[in-house]
């Protein structure tokens, strides 16, 4: 079929997405099993009268029987034994014998996959099912991986099981758009899409950036004609939920966040104000989502294909009670079945009151230490305690190599985590400046805490 | 001495696509005529540090070749040889027919100097029968062609059952990860041209 021949029945792609750019499929070739009803609710929402500007279209590419597949968790009977089979036959290990079982495997990390990605893809790999995945580091080089188009329609289903965990039925309503993921940066695809195997229910990805609005109130005009069930987010964009004009705009069954970690006051005045479970997840582009907790206790390690680890250093499990690199082996994505993938997180690994493994104290990228002014390492969870206890939904907290210390926090008690990190830290000099948002400490996901005092085993070297 | 695996290196990042030349083959000469071609090559085109760009130009390849900066190494020169003779061939003897000079002529010399002859001596293609089947194989394919009385199907399987990079543990495994890297580069590349899918939550 021509790119652009939708055929008699379906109009042609919208003129307004940029020329030559991302959005070149046409729609049958997004949803193979469009119908009038779908392509109603794609107008409806495209051209609705107070839609932003749409920045892109794209859809979940699958037919009837993907949908009905990605609806149903893969299997997990012996499902590690087969990954390692699948693993062991990758370029990146073919030629090491003694890859017997799971520990025997090296460990592996963003590095190797920026290196060489194709040795971790299986070399009789269905490519045709794979869709162009990127993850974005803390460095802001992005990590290019083969996404699969079932697998990523399958999170969609993990959505609604964790919702469902949560007491709470999330059913196709068509009076209301299934799903709103909400941004809030400078630039992002924005998309009305389809989800095929939730009755083909709309959903939308939105920037509630003011600025891609057609007029003040379009954007809580807008959410609330969509009257969306779940919204997903980040901190960033669920923090502008709560602003004036949208906290009456969404009636949501369910919130998620992502992206980065959600502090305890943030989650509470969303739980507060939407009277709804506000579900955590944890996890990276390229291991898919990993643990999700819908408190501020530890995460809950998924019950799919996932095996977790906590590492430390010498790359031996830490002891119980230690924090240690977060390491998982993950079978959801067969374009790229990971094994001891090191995530660069640190968390403690626990069990959970039913018996179920937890990630505890999870902190991102770098479990980062300070330097108090008697020299001893202060860990950044003891600071993460205190800057949530006074309210803060979101910092960055830099120490300098002469030990002094800038904190930026996005809300709380500017004064009172003032004091909290002088008694942490001893005499050094701190000072605290306090944003109205969790946008204003910067785009993107800003480094929570940053040290640049160079310390040994046991303290400022 | 360069490594072979340095020469299908080059090879393969010229971007030749197995897949995609046996589907675009066309009917060409048959293998016999064009062995028998291959065995008649005069001993000056072999010769030690014979000018195998001049010879290219005087018979009208004006395209770069890939092979140029490897002539130095002997196997290479003499591949890259034998794929300018059988193009000289027909102006001296019967064109071949169809006439190999009308295919993919530069191609076909690299195809030659850069992915047959690091696993098959070019030599012994003059004394093996085997070998210079191979050769003619490689040389049809490349030029375009497919074999006189075979489809793709049967031209494949007859090649495959020759090719000696089969018979090359280490330049066959080299050249299955490299298509394979090749073949997840450009993936990636069409797919991010082509677009991803709905993304339900922010990871």
């Amino acid at each position: 079929m021509p790119p652009h021949d939708d055929g008699p029945a379906y109009p042609l792609d919208l003129p307004e997405y940029r020329p030559g750019g991302t959005a070149v499929l046409t729609d049958i070739e997004r949803w193979p099993t469009l119908d009038s009803a779908g392509l109603a609710e794609l107008t409806r929402w495209r051209d609705h009268a107070h839609a932003p500007r749409w920045t892109h279209a794209t859809g979940d590419r699958m037919t009837a029987e993907g949908a009905a597949s990605a609806a149903r968790p893969l299997p997990l009977d012996g499902w590690l034994d087969d990954h390692l089979a699948v693993a062991r036959r990758l370029i990146r290990y073919r030629d090491t014998t003694g890859l017997d079982h799971l520990a025997d495997f090296p460990t592996i990390c963003r590095d190797d996959l920026m290196a060489d990605v194709a040795a971790f893809v299986p070399l009789d790999a269905d490519l045709g099912r794979a869709v162009h995945g990127s993850s974005s580091g803390s460095t802001g080089a992005a990590l290019v991986v083969p996404d699969d188009q079932e697998d990523n329609a399958r999170t969609f289903h993990l959505l609604r099981a964790l919702v469902a965990e949560q007491g709470v039925t999330w059913d196709p309503d068509p009076a209301r758009l299934a799903l709103a993921h909400v941004v809030n940066q400078r630039d992002a695809f924005t998309y009305v899409s389809l989800i095929t195997g939730f009755a083909a229910r709309p959903m939308v990805r939105i920037n509630l950036d003011h600025a891609q609005w057609p007029s003040t109130p379009s954007r809580s005009l807008f959410l609330a004609d969509a009257d969306p069930q779940v919204v997903t987010g980040d901190p960033t964009s669920l923090e502008a939920l709560l602003d004036d004009d949208l906290a009456d705009a969404v009636r949501p069954l369910a919130l998620f966040s992502g992206a980065m970690a959600l502090a305890a006051p943030l989650r509470a005045a969303l739980e507060d104000r939407f009277r709804c479970p506000v579900i955590d997840i944890y996890g990276l582009h390229e291991t898919r989502p990993i643990a999700a907790r819908a408190d501020d206790g530890p995460f809950r390690i998924l019950g799919h294909r996932i095996v977790v680890e906590v590492l430390g250093p010498d790359g031996g499990e830490t002891p119980q009670g230690e924090v240690g690199e977060i390491t998982v082996t993950v079978g959801q994505n067969p374009l790229l079945p990971l094994v001891r993938y090191r995530t660069g997180d640190f968390a403690e690994l626990v069990t959970m009151p039913d018996g179920g493994l937890g990630l505890d104290r999870l902190e991102g990228r770098e479990n980062t230490v300070f330097a108090a002014a008697g020299g001893s390492r202060v860990p950044c969870v003891d600071l993460t305690q205190h800057l949530q206890a006074h309210g803060a939904r979101g910092w960055v907290v830099e120490q300098h190599e002469d030990l002094s210390v800038e904190a930026h926090i996005a809300g709380g008690d500017a004064e009172a985590i003032g004091k909290a990190l002088a008694r942490l830290l001893g005499a050094v000099p701190v000072t605290v400046t306090r944003v109205a948002t969790v946008a204003e400490l910067g785009h993107g996901k800003p480094r929570r805490y940053r040290c640049a005092v160079k310390m040994g085993v046991r303290g400022v070297a | 001495m360069v490594d072979p695996k340095a020469l299908l290196g080059v090879w393969l990042a010229t971007g030749a696509d197995e897949n995609a030349a046996w589907s675009a083959a066309v009917p060409g000469p048959a293998i016999a005529d064009v062995a028998s071609r291959l065995s008649a090559v005069p001993s000056p085109f072999l010769a030690t540090g014979v000018d195998v760009m001049a010879l290219a130009r005087d018979v009208g390849v004006t395209a770069p070749l890939a092979c140029e900066p490897y002539l130095g190494t002997e196997l290479v020169a003499r591949g890259a040889a034998f794929g300018v003779w059988l193009i000289a061939s027909e102006a001296l003897e019967v064109p071949l027919s169809p006439p190999i000079a009308e295919g993919a002529t530069a191609r076909m010399i690299d195809a030659l100097a850069l992915r047959l002859a690091p696993a098959s001596e070019p030599i012994t293609w003059l004394s093996d029968g085997e070998r210079r089947d191979e050769a003619a194989r490689f040389a049809l394919l490349w030029s375009g062609y497919l074999p006189a009385g075979e489809d793709a199907v049967k031209a494949r399987s007859l090649w495959a059952a020759v090719d000696s990079l089969v018979r090359n543990e280490a330049l066959a495994k080299f050249n299955e990860e490299e298509q394979h890297r090749r073949a997840i580069a450009n993936q990636l590349a069409a797919a991010k041209a082509r677009e991803a899918t709905a993304r339900y939550s922010r990871e």
